[in-house]
């Protein structure tokens, strides 16, 4: 079962939500509103040079292509990031909570993932964009938003 | 002329102007790309505030904003010390103007790429060792933000 945007927009409330094992569907619960926002800062992010006083390259519609492929995945796996633009003209996804932080950056051609639980050594990859992977999010999700309960609720009436 | 000795001692404070691409949305952290190469360069422009002093700090972090989308939002200190500890270096720059310095990371970073994770996870460290001096008022020229350096 696909749950998409319709889902969220239908009038009233659902006449049945299916309690599925969470190995089956793309988790709901992350935040619609923050990969929006996320989106239009891609979008948003500096096209023209010199953006930081200090020689920054501007942001190419490729690196913002590549970045917003990513995005659009990483929202069935783990929370929406934080993103930040940088003078060589990548953009990173930052993740950061009381668990560690994780930063996954990526250029023209490449990204760049790193992960640092508080309590143990960092993980460090590097790629083409064309290898790159959901379990990237997986990894992100599992080591910094580790879930009290389980991801699936039952609503019904 | 510039008075300035041309070695960076690790007593100093350098300050890096800070626009609103540095800073988060709320304003009260850091983001990572703040010492961050230029495109090609291993190098970040910072400000010898040991000389230098917050007032012109302030008056050429205003100056060279370049972006009126990107406004200039205060400072981010930190020591020679703490950047030389996590492996970067701090070198005196006064061809661009006297009390100009620059980090010095010894790894260049590529146009449009992402840098080895290893320079990822060191620049990250430098701002996690750097001060956020948010300007309360940008508008004027005095610094009326957080003292930089306790007084001599």
């Amino acid at each position: 079962m696909k749950l998409t945007n319709s889902f969220f927009n239908a009038e009233g409330p659902p006449s049945h939500v299916y309690v599925l094992a969470p190995c089956c569907i793309p988790r709901v619960s992350y935040a619609f509103a923050e990969f929006t926002a996320a989106r239009r800062a891609i979008e948003l992010a500096y096209p023209r040079p010199n953006w930081d006083g200090d020689g920054a390259l501007p942001i190419r519609e490729e690196t913002k292509k590549n970045a917003l492929a990513i995005l659009n995945q990483l929202e069935i796996a783990t929370c929406a990031p934080e993103v930040t633009p940088n003078p060589n003209g990548t953009l990173s996804f930052d993740w950061e909570t009381s668990n560690g932080f994780a930063q996954l950056e990526v250029g023209r051609t490449r990204y760049s993932f790193c992960v640092q639980p508080r309590s143990s050594s960092p993980t460090l990859d590097s790629r083409d964009v064309d290898d790159w992977d959901i379990s990237v999010g997986w990894v992100v999700d599992a080591l910094l938003f580790p879930k009290q309960t389980p991801p699936v609720s039952v609503i019904s009436r | 002329m510039c008075d300035i000795p041309i070695a960076v001692s690790d007593g100093e404070t350098i300050v890096r102007a800070l626009f609103e691409c540095h800073v988060n949305k709320r304003k009260h952290m850091l983001r990572d790309n703040v010492f961050r190469p230029k495109p090609g360069s291993d190098k970040v422009s910072v400000m010898r505030h040991t000389y230098m002093k917050s007032r012109a700090c302030k008056a050429k972090a205003k100056q060279i904003a370049a972006d009126p989308t990107n406004p200039y939002v205060g400072l981010a200190a930190i020591t020679v010390k703490v950047v030389r500890r996590l492996g970067s270096d701090v070198v005196d720059s006064r061809e661009e103007f006297c009390g100009h310095a620059d980090i010095s990371h010894g790894i260049a970073v590529l146009a449009d790429e992402p840098p080895d994770p290893v320079l990822t996870l060191r620049i990250r460290a430098l701002k996690e060792n750097a001060r956020l001096l948010i300007d309360p008022d940008p508008a004027v020229e005095e610094w009326s933000g957080e003292q930089v350096e306790p007084p001599e």
